[in-house]
């Protein structure tokens, strides 16, 4: 048989198999699950856990000592600013510091008896605001606005000292470091987290489908690659579909604005979904039941979840880390849709994810190819 | 006779278990994870600085800036090829010293100096610029300091004058801002969860499938119990061995940590027998709870706090036992709290595991015609004749 007819027969087989897995796509209820009910419920549910975007209004304590016009005034401020708002714990600092322990604050101000006195007498006092650095996120954001609010009572009071005591203050410095963040310029976590969230859910909804479809493959045809493939495709579309559906929802939601090219977004979301189903190809094949291929998914999600970047940047993880994190596809597919949707990605980039991605089910193909068909003849019989 | 049937169930889970511990593989998933915390927090981050004075002064801010342990300095002659390096993730951020800023430094003119972070990952990039603002702004301190100091005012004037009040901002419970001390706590308690969750379906419908028939309820009394002892196990594990081995703040002692986990297993397991009896099939349960873990660690509000949270959102993760878990083993375990302090959240477990439990044990009750035959029984028709 030459090439010309091998490759007749290779999509003859395709074909038949894609035509035949589009007539049950949705005869399952199990399929209609993973296929959109579970990825739309939980696209909602991620959505409205991170829907303010930006942290506004966190309970801060205060605990006032003094009770003075600058201590309230400074309470009043920080009141003011978008970041806080303040319970008043009267002089209970132990109950502010529970409260604290308890999440139920995340920043405590502490001023001390005398402070406005203290402050008039130039003895320089010291209020002190403790943050809850292990609910980082919030406790960061609670005093957020509160170091701008000393520097420029200090800058006020500076006038009135220098008055007081008869001296020149000579022109100070004006030199402001103005930080802000690019790639997100609101400040809003909605994007990075339901972007990056959403991407690694659709990996796992692939490679759970991928599990669940080879582990129902009719048992009395043939099985040979091209039936596999054919088997497969349906899905390889249906989902590098739902990818672009949710980023589309999630860019109309948010209105925010896609820098690159949706069509690459498009291209990259296919081969990733090609990168995935491999995956899932090789847990079945080296697994012994769709069960046990079903419980690697756990490890997969924590892992995926940890090395995507979102949480410890890529720059800043060991080696180990770095390595484990390249080897994963979602790395790929993740930065460069970020890129696509943020940034500013190339073609070449773009082409050069899509080679790596498309890497991954070749490699898994020659690392199945003598133990796929058995472990599906297995799964028949078993 | 009770006992032996329920010392029997136990023994041959806790022996199979043994004899197979695929439950490790929640410990191989656990030391994975926790190779990307092994530097503790950001270190070493590259930072590019874009020094268009070429001055003493700028000089001088690049050292300072460079100070910071959380990044490292990088010089680049144009601000184009920073900005296509940040755009490549090969910096984290870019800081821009204008032309002229030690002349107009000098001049006491008003100078904005640009810095850039990429804040596509939000707590580096929070952390960055915490840094950045707290190094700089002691440096202008200095800065000014020198300026008084010229035109004649003693030390002590410079100081208070500069600073009339203080700032001090503390970080609690979590020094050097670990990256695993802020994920840890969410993460250990719902992978426990997922996968108690996993193992007590799997165990609850394998034995309701038997070929000799559904078994009496002390058999899956003894099965499912012989599940704490293992996950109590892990928690030690994961609660008391892991802050010491990733270095970040453990303070329970042992019995507090089995005290705050028995609880928790037991909720756990009363939403396992609700799931068991809503989901019916092993794979169904595989196919729910996977995907769910990502949210389930969203919703335990140490990443996002609740308040930031929709009241349908507050809902769902207050009726998971993780949320309260969560809260309650960070509050005891890192943040000093006694378990006196956290009985609303046993109390809430307890509610929690009950509650689910008994709409299970009603849903199969149901499902087999008990329930009708029950009420039928007790209704006050019944009850007056």
């Amino acid at each position: 048989m030459d090439l010309r007819e091998l490759a007749v027969v290779f999509f003859k087989r395709f074909k038949a198999a894609f035509d035949d897995e589009l007539q049950f796509i949705f005869r399952r209820f199990t399929h209609h699950w993973l296929l959109w009910i579970l990825p739309l419920l939980i696209f909602v549910l991620i959505g409205n856990i991170f829907s303010q975007g930006v942290l506004y209004d966190l309970p801060v304590g205060v605990v006032d000592q003094d009770k003075s016009v600058l201590s309230k005034t400074i309470i009043r401020d920080l009141n003011a600013g978008a970041h806080a708002n303040i319970i008043d714990y009267e002089d209970s600092l132990n109950q502010a510091e529970k409260s604290l322990a308890k999440a139920n604050i995340y920043a405590l101000l502490y001023i001390p008896p005398n402070f406005e006195a203290d402050v008039l007498a130039g003895r320089q006092p010291t209020p002190i605001f403790y943050y809850n650095a292990l609910y980082y996120s919030a406790g960061l954001y609670s005093i957020m606005d509160y170091s701008g609010l000393i520097a420029q009572l200090n800058s006020e009071l500076r006038i009135l000292l220098a008055a007081k005591a008869g001296l020149a203050i000579p022109k100070l410095v004006q030199a402001n470091l103005n930080y802000d963040g690019l790639f997100n310029a609101s400040g809003n976590s909605m994007y990075f987290q339901q972007f990056s969230a959403m991407v690694h859910l659709i990996q796992l909804f692939v490679v759970a489908l991928t599990i669940h479809v080879l582990g129902k493959l009719p048992r009395k045809t043939r099985l040979s690659y091209p039936f596999i493939l054919g088997k497969l495709a349906p899905y390889t579309l249906w989902y590098t579909m739902l990818l672009i559906f949710e980023i589309a929802l999630l860019v109309l939601y948010s209105q925010a604005r896609v820098s690159g090219n949706p069509f690459s977004m498009l291209i990259v979301g296919f081969f990733y979904v090609i990168a995935a189903q491999s995956l899932g190809i090789l847990l079945f094949t080296f697994t012994r039941s769709i069960i046990d291929a079903y419980s690697f998914i756990g490890l997969l999600v924590g892992l995926a979840l940890t090395y995507s970047g979102v949480v410890v940047p890529e720059l800043s993880m060991p080696w180990i880390a770095r390595f484990i994190s390249s080897i994963e596809p979602l790395t790929y597919a993740l930065n460069k849709l970020f890129d696509l949707f943020l940034r500013h990605a190339s073609l070449l980039s773009v082409v050069k994810t899509c080679l790596i991605l498309s890497s991954y089910p070749i490699i898994i193909t020659f690392l199945v190819r003598k133990r796929l068909v058995k472990r599906l003849i297995l799964e028949g019989t078993s | 006779m009770m006992f032996i049937l329920y010392w029997t169930a136990f023994k041959r889970v806790t022996l199979r278990f043994l004899a197979e511990p695929k439950w490790l593989l929640l410990m191989i998933s656990v030391v994975l994870m926790s190779l990307v915390y092994l530097n503790g927090s950001i270190n070493n981050l590259p930072v590019a600085v874009v020094d268009l004075d070429h001055s003493a002064s700028s000089r001088e801010l690049i050292r300072v800036l460079d100070t910071s342990a959380k990044v490292n300095i990088t010089i680049y002659e144009n601000s184009l090829d920073a900005y296509q390096d940040i755009n490549d993730r090969k910096l984290f951020a870019v800081i821009t010293i204008p032309h002229d800023y030690e002349k107009r430094l000098l001049k006491g003119e008003t100078i904005t100096i640009p810095a850039y972070g990429d804040a596509s990952s939000r707590l580096a990039n929070g952390m960055i610029q915490q840094d950045f603002k707290s190094i700089y702004q002691q440096f202008l301190s200095r800065y000014n300091a020198n300026l008084m100091r010229n035109s004649g005012l003693t030390a002590e004037q410079v100081n208070i004058i500069l600073m009339p009040i203080k700032s001090q901002i503390d970080p609690l419970y979590n020094a050097g801002i670990s990256f695993a001390a802020i994920t840890f706590p969410g993460l250990l308690v719902m992978l426990l969860q997922h996968s108690l969750l996993i193992v007590s379906t799997r165990t609850h419908i394998a034995l309701s499938a038997s070929p000799q028939g559904k078994p009496p309820a002390i058999i899956f009394l003894g099965s499912l119990s012989a599940l704490i002892p293992i996950w109590l196990f892990l928690s030690i594990v994961l609660f008391g061995l892991w802050p010491w081995i990733l270095g970040y703040r453990q303070l329970a002692t042992l019995p507090q940590i089995l005290l705050m986990t028995f609880p928790f297993l037991l909720a756990v397991l009363g939403l396992a027998k609700l799931l068991t009896e809503s989901l019916r099939k092993i794979e169904m349960i595989y196919l729910t709870l996977s995907f769910m873990t990502t949210p389930v660690f969203y919703l335990s509000g140490t990443i996002w706090p609740l308040e930031a949270m929709p009241n349908w959102v507050k809902c769902i993760a207050k009726l998971l036992p993780s949320t309260w878990a969560t809260n309650m083993i960070a509050g005891v375990n890192q943040m000093g709290l006694s378990i006196l302090d956290n009985l609303f959240n046993l109390f809430m477990l307890m509610v929690l595991g009950c509650f689910y439990a008994f709409l299970g044990i009603f849903i199969a009750m149901v499902r087999e015609g008990r329930a009708r035959a029950f009420f039928k029984r007790y209704s006050f028709k019944y009850f007056y004749k």
